[in-house]
């Protein structure tokens, strides 16, 4: 890399003029190395890396789980439910429109197009 | 003769860093110490820049403890020596941190190496004013111009090294130079 005039200059003396650190106290490396045997080496840390995210995915598959069944569960009704709520649906209306029971026409809510012939029929 | 020759150049090449890392996991502590002569210099080197001479063998110690407990966890797609030198400048952020900011002075210099001749106390004075100069940075300036600049690593691997854009490397070292230059004219060395 070519350096511009002033920089290189700068380097160049930071280099030759570089502070030498002191010599290490001799028994420094067997210092460490007696630390290092008297510890020893344990490959906890990669198995506790797996152990980690244990926890927390077990959380979220059971927080995904609830929050499924219940979402879901509210949206299926038992059809038995729904026939009701569709009948109890229809009174409403026809009563509310004609207040007559007797012009009432009798819907049959069980067959797809009912709702067809609520609108076909002459007010 | 020649195959004879090969055959014990083959078997005196040393092991890599890698597969001193892999007989250290093993449990193979000699292989630590290989490791250690191996990068001692460089890691001293840099923490007695970083944060000069005070606890430098504690510093040191600290550095290869630390690496000897991490190895388990050091990925091998990575460069061990990139990894020693994340691992020095946290225990020189540690330090400073521990220190605060102060300066260098002469009296740390040592005095064995205090000689009488001229070109001596030259080179003495030229090297207290870099260790001086390079105290008066901050330590963020510092460790770019002593990675970079006097540890010879490329500026790629300084940002690695220092978990920073290529783009900050870039403009702390243009500072740092900057600095130090101011710094040496205005202790009267001529550039």
């Amino acid at each position: 890399m070519t350096l511009p005039p002033d920089n290189d200059r700068v380097v160049t003396f930071l280099r030759r003029h570089r502070p030498v650190p002191p010599t290490a106290s001799q028994d420094l490396e067997d210092q460490i190395m007696a630390v290092v045997q008297s510890e020893g080496l344990t490959t906890k840390g990669r198995r506790g890396k797996h152990h980690r995210w244990a926890l927390p995915a077990l959380a979220a598959s059971l927080l995904l789980t609830w929050g499924g069944w219940v979402t879901f569960g509210s949206l299926t009704q038992p059809e038995a439910e729904m026939t009701e709520v569709e009948t109890f649906l229809a009174n409403t209306w026809y009563q509310a429109t004609y207040g007559d029971e007797a012009v009432r026409l009798a819907f049959d809510t069980t067959e797809p197009d009912w709702l067809f012939s609520v609108y076909a029929t002459p007010y | 003769m020649t195959a004879i020759a090969s055959e014990s150049e083959m078997s005196t090449v040393p092991p890599s860093d890698i597969e001193l890392i892999q007989q250290c996991v093993q449990g193979t502590t000699g292989a630590f110490r290989e490791l250690y002569r191996r990068y001692q210099r460089p890691v001293r080197a840099t923490l007695y820049q970083l944060c000069g001479s005070d606890g430098l063998d504690d510093g040191v110690q600290e550095v290869f403890l630390r690496a000897w407990k991490g190895l388990p966890q050091f990925r091998q797609s990575s460069q061990f020596p990139t990894w020693l030198y994340r691992i020095t400048w946290n225990v020189a952020t540690d330090c400073r941190r521990e220190k605060g900011q102060r300066r260098s002075r002469l009296s740390q210099l040592p005095t064995a190496e205090l000689t009488s001749d001229h070109a001596g106390l030259r080179r003495l004075h030229y090297e207290d004013l870099v260790q001086r100069g390079l105290q008066s940075l901050s330590l963020d300036h510092r460790a770019v111009l002593v990675l970079h600049d006097l540890e010879d690593l490329p500026q790629q691997e300084v940002a690695s090294i220092l978990k920073v854009p290529m783009g900050t490397v870039k403009s702390r070292l243009h500072y740092a130079r900057s600095a130090m230059r101011t710094f040496l004219q205005q202790e009267g060395v001529q550039l």
